[in-house]
């Protein structure tokens, strides 16, 4: 199949040159132009297999000669070495100078201060509800309207006219607010 | 050695074919004698509706007559047969203008056009310079 394939190629190859020339030699540039982009592709089909076929056999014979110099026994080897287990090496204190531990620093801190935040907003958030509704209750009581009404009612006027104004009893009975709108 | 050999018989097999398109490929321009001109039978075949077939071919030679200066004399337009159309060019073509002529209207110009050239040749006023 491989030799069909380079058979095919070379082929190809011969006869898209030969008939570029014919086509330039009869003055058809447009077919000389096709013919030439299929030249042009074969023969870089061509180089660029025969590039890979020679690094696959300069490959395969690097395979073959040096796969016998290396020594046996690899995989014990690697089983029989000394496991370093560091965990967390960058917290290491040979580590701690080095910039790449700010990182995970900024990242831990962050972490902390939020939760430390969120902690203070709770505990601040419970203990100050009923004080500063108590607060509220007495800041509000001082713009409160007056339990009496602002504008006396007629019986009132009438009580408060000329004839009773001297009266000290009816006047208290009446209300400042009487006493203002007789006045 | 084997290698050698190959490359040079390429090198030389494209040193021939460069020899050879360099004399079929030169654009000298011989002048022709006063009342010449060039006879041009086209047989044209088409993958289209065939209404349009004297259309492209039309759009086919006033293409190809710009390379080669020459004007189609009017009314020289004629269907000689199905498929098969004449025309005359004036002043007369030299040797290379026909050869480029004819690689013009057999080259794949047109899309779904293709066109063979059954006669091209140039006559002289004396007759005796006529030529294919």
């Amino acid at each position: 199949m491989k030799k069909l394939s380079w058979l095919i190629g070379v082929v190809a190859l011969i006869a898209s040159g030969a008939y570029l020339f014919v086509y330039i030699y009869r003055w058809e540039w447009h077919r000389a132009l096709l013919v030439g982009i299929l030249f042009l592709a074969t023969l870089v089909g061509l180089c660029t297999a025969l590039v890979l076929r020679r690094v696959t056999s300069m490959d395969e014979r690097l395979r073959s000669t040096a796969g016998n110099q290396r020594p046996a026994g690899a995989l014990e080897r690697l089983r029989a070495a000394p496991v370093e287990t560091q965990p967390f090496r960058w917290l290491s204190p040979e580590s701690l100078d080095r910039t790449h531990i700010f990182i995970p620093v900024l990242l831990g801190g962050g972490f902390v201060v939020s939760g430390i935040a969120w902690l203070i907003e709770r505990v601040a958030g419970s203990s100050a509800r009923a004080g500063v509704e108590e607060q509220l209750a007495t800041d509000l009581q001082g713009i409160a309207f007056p339990v009496t009404s602002l504008v006396p009612t007629d019986a009132e006027l009438l009580a408060g006219a000329d004839d009773c104004a001297d009266d000290p009893s009816l006047r208290v009975l009446l209300g400042p607010a009487a006493t203002r709108a007789v006045r | 050695m084997k290698r050698v050999i190959a490359g040079l018989a390429a090198a030389v097999l494209t040193g021939i074919g460069i020899w050879l398109l360099r004399s079929e490929l030169m654009t000298v321009s011989i002048q022709q004698p006063e009342g010449s001109y060039t006879d041009v039978v086209l047989e044209v075949s088409i993958r289209e509706d065939e209404a349009v077939r004297e259309e492209m071919a039309r759009g086919l030679i006033s293409t190809c007559r710009l390379l080669v200066n020459a004007d189609v004399v009017e009314d020289t337009f004629v269907t000689v047969d199905d498929g098969v159309v004449a025309f005359r060019l004036r002043p007369g073509l030299d040797e290379f203008d026909r050869r480029e002529l004819r690689g013009c209207l057999s080259d794949t110009r047109v899309q779904h056009l293709l066109a063979d050239v059954r006669t091209l040749e140039t006559i002289t006023p004396e007759g005796d310079d006529s030529s294919r």
